[in-house]
């Protein structure tokens, strides 16, 4: 369990987060939701010691902060928003730089199964920077993944923390993406996303937490989160959300959304 | 493009450049030591190698003079170019490492200028600091000041460049030229404040040059270049890391600002010791690692260790042209690295220029 207790967080002497707490269970995915610039992103980075913050956040058990940060890496893996890399690597070489923080020695193999499960298979020659966006983030996830492969870990349950995962994908993988997280709770994993799409978040996410000006407006599962009158208050405009048939799953259509003036 | 030339032996996967870096590393090893023995062989007079191994092999004593030329001024110029090539090529990775960036060198963002601000003060002043401090730094004061210089260069440099943890190129680049003007201003202060003696010390040392080259010498910059060559094996990882970014490198497990200090304290350390016995030599550091990323590619593992074999083997090459060109006179060497480096390196980067912009 990831535990985040009482955070807040001050940016320039501004407080960008007020009084957060969350509780994210290994094998589930936790999103994290809200508007641009309420504060979702700056929580991760609390939770991966990006950024200096008051409270607790715990990692199943201990005070995060007191890891190392070697020990951390072993049992916590963090995917950035785009990226650029500095020099030309090719993608085998980047995704092996996860390799050497892993906890496990791991074998040669691994990077080629690891680009291979983010659709990347003969992929492994190219350069890093002749990608597109989409495919550079995919990268990156295996690069993530091959630093916490196996889903339990020596220490308990590994954590992926994925900053906007799927932002530049394509649906397809969109999907992809979100269902190799899936899987990654599934077989007992933490994974906790920032995530833009509310319908991926309805469709993969078991936990979510609302954020709005820096406040957690609610928590819980999608049925209880994703709801007109708490989405409408957070995005600021008319959200209607739907539900779709067998197996109900909330839905957001922007064209049943209606752009109010918010005083 | 030369990279896509791969015809390992062994089944390496599309991307993985291990093996040909290996590689790399034992030609460069063998090309260090043909240079090396060339250059022993090259001077002004007419010793040479085989002579002496054949009057070594029939069990004769070398002549004095033969001695004399041999390890008072052969040896200790190819020891003092092997130390100060691989210190400029390496502290150039570790520098264009640190700040993600294939432009940063120390002669390029004022580091080279800060070292030599620190020599030209201590050669200039040094005669008036308190007696008991002459006699305590002695002939270390020339490569301690250069050192200090070009470490306060480089601390101040990537203060300058980097807020919030993020390190801007262009701020470097911009201060560094900056900081590199106002190093050049303050020497030239105390280049009009020097007497005549001190005056053909600092031309001498401006020069850029081999020529100096003594045990003594040796003894004095040799520890600081090898202390900073050791440090570079263990950045190598913290540098790949760092490729990523800071935050990812710090994710990894990496102790990102503890690595940061070791770098530029290397950085510091061999520019400084370089620059205090070698003058400003140009060009090296910017060129060898560059090179080298283009043909086995920017893993620092390798290519740290291949920068200084590369390194040491360009600038005993360069100056071999230097001493032979317009014998027995010399040319002072760091005209000879930038007349070849330039267009060769233009050379390159019209090759390789999509492979550059990314």
């Amino acid at each position: 369990m990831l535990t985040v207790d009482h955070v807040s967080v001050w940016l320039a002497r501004k407080r960008v987060l007020e009084d957060i707490s969350l509780r994210a269970e290994a094998g589930q995915i936790t999103a994290i939701v809200g508007p641009n610039g309420s504060g979702k992103t700056t929580l991760l980075r609390a939770i991966t010691q990006e950024l200096p913050y008051a409270g607790k956040i715990y990692l199943e058990g201990t005070e995060i902060g007191a890891l190392r940060g070697w020990e951390l890496a072993a049992r916590r893996a963090v995917l950035p928003q785009a990226s650029r890399i500095a020099f030309p690597f090719t993608l085998l070489e980047i995704v092996r730089l996860g390799l050497s923080a892993a906890a496990t020695a791991a074998p040669d193999t691994r990077a080629l199964e690891a680009l291979a499960r983010v659709g990347l298979s003969g992929f492994e020659g190219r350069y890093y920077q002749e990608l597109s966006g989409g495919e550079q983030q995919r990268v990156q996830l295996a690069r993530v993944l091959t630093q916490v492969w196996a889903p339990i870990g020596p220490h308990g349950p590994c954590w992926l923390l994925l900053d906007e995962p799927v932002s530049s994908l394509d649906i397809g993988h969109q999907l992809e993406v979100m269902e190799l997280a899936a899987d990654y709770a599934a077989r007992g994993g933490g994974v906790i996303a920032v995530m833009h799409d509310l319908n991926l978040t309805a469709m993969f996410a078991q936990q979510i937490i609302l954020l709005a000006s820096g406040h957690a407006i609610a928590q819980g599962p999608p049925a209880h989160v994703l709801t007109d009158d708490l989405l409408s208050r957070a995005y600021g405009c008319d959200l209607q959300v739907g539900t779709s048939p067998a197996p109900p799953i909330p839905y957001v259509l922007p064209q049943m959304a209606r752009r109010t003036i918010q005083s | 493009m030369a990279l896509a030339l791969s015809s390992e032996p062994f089944a390496r996967p599309q991307g993985d450049r291990r093996g040909r870096a290996r590689m790399a590393g034992w030609m460069l090893a063998l090309v260090l030591v043909l240079t090396s023995s060339v250059s022993l062989n090259v001077g002004a007079s007419g010793v040479n190698l085989l002579e002496i191994i054949g009057t070594l092999a029939r069990g004769d004593a070398l002549d004095a003079r033969t001695r004399l030329i041999l390890f008072d001024i052969r040896l200790p110029r190819l020891a003092m170019g092997i130390l100060v090539g691989a210190a400029l090529a390496v502290s150039g990775a570790v520098m264009q490492g640190l700040f993600r960036n294939p432009l940063a060198d120390p002669g390029l963002v004022g580091v080279g200028a800060g070292a030599g601000l620190g020599a030209i003060t201590a050669i200039v002043l040094g005669a008036s600091l308190p007696v008991t401090m002459q006699a305590g730094l002695g002939i270390y004061l020339v490569p301690v000041a250069a050192f200090l210089g070009g470490w306060l260069t480089t601390i101040l440099l990537y203060q300058i460049s980097t807020s919030r943890g993020r390190t801007s190129v262009a701020v470097m680049l911009l201060g560094g030229i900056a900081m590199g003007a106002l190093a050049g201003a303050l020497s030239g202060i105390l280049i009009y404040m020097a007497d005549d003696a001190q005056l053909r010390d600092l031309t001498f040392w401006g020069l850029g040059s081999l020529a100096g080259a003594t045990w003594t010498k040796i003894w004095i910059a040799g520890p600081l270049i090898v202390l900073a060559l050791a440090a570079a094996p263990f950045l190598a990882r913290a540098l790949n890391g760092l490729a990523l970014g800071e935050a990812p490198a710090a994710h990894l497990g990496i102790p990102v600002q503890r690595m940061k200090n070791i770098a530029i304290l290397s950085v510091a350390a061999a520019t400084g010791a370089a620059v205090a016995v070698s003058g400003g030599i140009g060009f090296i550091g910017i060129v060898v690692p560059h090179l080298l990323r283009l043909l086995i590619g920017p893993d620092h593992r390798y290519l740290l260790p291949n920068a200084a074999l590369l390194g040491a083997s360009l600038l005993i090459a360069a100056d071999m042209v230097a001493r032979v060109v317009i014998a027995p006179a010399e040319l002072p060497i760091g005209i000879v690295t930038a007349t070849l480096g330039g267009p060769f390196f233009l050379w390159i980067l019209l090759r390789n220029r999509t492979l550059l912009d990314m």
